[in-house]
């Protein structure tokens, strides 16, 4: 089945919630898994990326994209930035939703550890258009979606009591 | 070289600290702003006609209709489901599974097999699954009483009562307006560009327009009669909103900046207006007129909202007897009306503020172009903890002050509800379900990273240290570069009216009639004195803020 973007982004930013990943990394993490599957690149990093909240890129990957706004500012638009081994898949889908031009970007994995290299343009400010309609693997939406009821709340009576809507029956 | 001409000359912006409190937000107003006047100007400028090549209505007033309307260079056709609904399953809750109507608006014109496949889910709803041709999906269940009347009355010859069409003031009204990807249907993004359909909600706006036609047309099928324009016109659409829309101000912090930045700029542009001609004052005070009657025939049964109503009914008597011809002659009138009413009720002051825009589109249109969000929100990052430190004094002073250690400060806490995926409030020291809490409390959020930098030297070791403080940073990242991004008040907090997000972000759309039926949800009307399809070529197509009904 193919889905919408937001449907994927709000889907995965739920489950890295409850997952247990804070809401600002969690937000960022369902905009590139958008990205992520759009471009049709390993769906299984994004499986394994919300198994440990100790120790995931859905914490690393936003501080480093801040790293390159302000290495740009500091440095130019051309760098090269050291990524966590494990990383080098799913940097990619996080860089392409800098704000930012970026004009070229790729991981270096010849080293001892794994670069980013990537040349932004500072003076354009539009992200790459998604296509309309994403295919993600089943059992990943499986996996989103069971993390995803975490975050969910058996609504209260009182709750549904006081929700829109008149009462039970509107036939005014 | 082209000439780029200078923004009118503005006086100073109201500041966040007054025009970001949640008393003031749902005292707002719909303006010449509000998406539904943008909408329909926009149609007007295009000369757009609304068509219906398809009407597959039976004598009891089931089946199909497709209605077709180009704009900016598209066609968009709204594809409208009329079922059989039993009394005893019409429910405006969102837990409802029927509806006596249902719609999506379609990026094109159907063709018979994509009628079929939309007949097929739209009726389903959450539970039908859409394609990116699908731009909105809603739903509507008819006002018994009203519809019933209509239909009577024109099938006796007649036409129904005015007052009765006034209380009600539509004949459906939607339980819900889905964009932007739920449910499959197409993402904004794939429309955000597009001429018309760019602004922000313009395409479930449109919808909503299109909907009404269907209402009016249905009903006159029925009745076998066309309705009088002028009864015609005041029926718009109705809707109940809860809690669903609340969290979209939150979590869009941009975006109601952008929106609340224009509004604020039309008003101080406005407000620097050196004089009226005599034109200007009178259309001030034809306005304010209109205004007056509207206020008279806005009348709900919630008791502390009637008495605001109430109160807005008197002060507008007397702020009506300022618009002489001495005060709307001296210089600069408009900022010293706006000024003088200080000393009356909030929701006067924003009255005014919609009133004041109204005469003055010169000023004010071009600033639609401002209020969307093309790309979110990316703000430089903090460079040190003391800059951060210093930013958070400088735009939360207001959440630094809160103790959060008093009960009533954390009483509500919101959640997304299992049942429908919707958003919930509950007692947080009465109720289970606060560890899996919408975060909502911005508030308590920066408070609690200003005191945890205590301390701290480096501020990307302590980022990566307290991955938990990310959300309130990049809020505070973001209202350094938008004033009016955050609301100045504890969203957790036992004070915290809802409702009052709801009037805001309503009134944005255009709704009138707000008719609160707790401090978590109300109902309204949409569209209410809206240009017809037939009136989209006349003045009336800008000129039906806060409609009233003279028949």
């Amino acid at each position: 089945m193919t889905r919408s973007a937001n449907e994927i982004s709000g889907l995965a930013c739920k489950a890295a919630i409850g997952a247990g990943f804070p809401p600002a990394q969690a937000q960022s993490f369902g905009d590139a898994v958008a990205v992520h599957l759009a471009a049709d690149r390993e769906a299984e990093v994004l499986s394994r990326a919300l198994d440990d909240v100790s120790d995931s890129p859905i914490l690393r990957l936003p501080l480093l994209m801040d790293d390159v706004l302000r290495m740009m500012r500091i440095a130019g638009p051309e760098m090269a930035l050291t990524v966590q081994p494990g990383d080098e898949v799913l940097v990619l889908s996080y860089a392409a939703l800098l704000p930012v031009g970026v004009i070229s970007c790729e991981v270096d994995t010849e080293g001892d550890l794994p670069k980013l290299n990537l040349v932004v343009d500072p003076a354009q400010s539009t992200r790459a258009a998604l296509p309309p309609r994403i295919t993600a693997p089943e059992a990943l939406v499986d996996k989103l979606s069971a993390l995803a009821a975490k975050t969910y709340v058996p609504a209260s009576a009182a709750s549904r009591s006081a929700g829109a809507g008149a009462g039970d029956i509107d036939n005014d | 070289m082209k000439d780029i001409a200078p923004p009118p000359p503005q006086t100073a912006l109201r500041p966040a600290r007054d025009v970001m409190r949640l008393a003031r937000m749902g005292a707002m107003f719909p303006t010449r702003l509000s998406f539904l006047r943008v909408l329909m100007r926009q149609l007007a400028r295009e000369g757009a006609r609304l068509t219906r090549p398809v009407w597959q209505i039976d004598a009891a007033g089931f089946g199909h209709a497709v209605y077709s309307i180009p704009l900016g260079g598209h066609v968009y056709s709204l594809v409208a489901i009329s079922t059989d609904l039993p009394d005893h399953l019409r429910t405006d809750r969102v837990i409802a599974t029927a509806w006596d109507t249902t719609y999506v608006l379609y990026d094109g014109v159907p063709d018979a097999s994509e009628i079929a496949r939309i007949r097929q889910n739209a009726p389903l709803q959450e539970a039908g699954r859409f394609t990116e041709r699908d731009l909105v999906l809603s739903r509507a269940n008819k006002s018994v009483r009203l519809f019933a009347h209509v239909v009577e009355r024109l099938r006796a010859g007649g036409q129904p009562d005015a007052a009765l069409i006034n209380t009600v003031g539509y004949l459906m009204r939607t339980t819900a307006v889905y964009g932007n990807g739920k449910f499959g249907i197409a993402d904004r993004a794939l429309i955000a560009g597009r001429g018309g359909l760019g602004g922000p909600f313009a395409a479930e706006m449109l919808t909503v327009w299109m909907i009404r036609s269907f209402t009016h047309d249905l009903a006159e099928h029925l009745g076998g009669a066309p309705l009088d324009p002028d009864l015609k016109r005041h029926l718009g659409i109705g809707n109940s909103t809860g809690l669903g829309m609340a969290p979209f101000l939150v979590s869009h912090p941009v975006l109601l900046n952008n929106w609340m930045q224009a509004r604020e700029t039309a008003l101080a542009r406005v407000r620097a207006v050196k004089t009226l001609t005599d034109e200007e004052r009178e259309r001030v005070r034809r306005l304010a007129d209109r205004a007056m009657r509207h206020l008279a025939q806005w009348q709900v049964p919630d008791r502390l909202h009637q008495a605001r109503i109430d109160v807005l009914r008197s002060e507008w008597d007397l702020l009506r007897s300022w618009l002489t011809d001495e005060t709307l002659g001296a210089p600069q009138p408009l900022d010293s009306l706006m000024a003088r009413t200080a000393t009356l009720s909030t929701d006067t002051q924003e009255l005014t503020v919609a009133l004041l825009l109204e005469p003055f589109g010169a000023l004010v249109d071009g600033l639609e172009a401002e209020m969307t969000d093309a790309l979110g929100f990316a703000g430089e990052p903090f460079e040190t903890v003391a800059d951060l430190r210093a930013a958070i004094e400088a735009r939360f002073d207001w959440a630094l002050d809160l103790d959060f250690h008093d009960p009533e400060e954390t009483r509500i806490f919101w959640y997304v509800s299992e049942e429908k995926l919707e958003p919930r409030v509950g007692d947080r020291h009465a109720e289970a379900g606060a560890e899996r809490e919408s975060p909502l409390d911005i508030a308590r959020r920066v408070q609690a990273l200003y005191s945890a930098l205590e301390g701290a030297e480096d501020l990307r070791a302590f980022r990566e240290a307290h991955p938990q403080h990310e959300l309130a940073l990049r809020r505070v990242q973001c209202a350094v570069q938008h004033d009016y991004a955050e609301i100045h008040d504890n969203l957790i907090g036992a004070r915290c009216l809802p409702i009052d997000m709801l009037r805001c972000k309503l009134s944005f759309f255009g709704a009138t009639k707000f008719d609160p039926k707790s401090d978590r949800w109300t109902r309204i009307s949409l569209a209410q004195g809206a240009p017809l399809p037939d009136e989209l070529d006349t003045a009336r197509a800008d000129d039906w803020w806060l409609p009233v009904l003279t028949a």
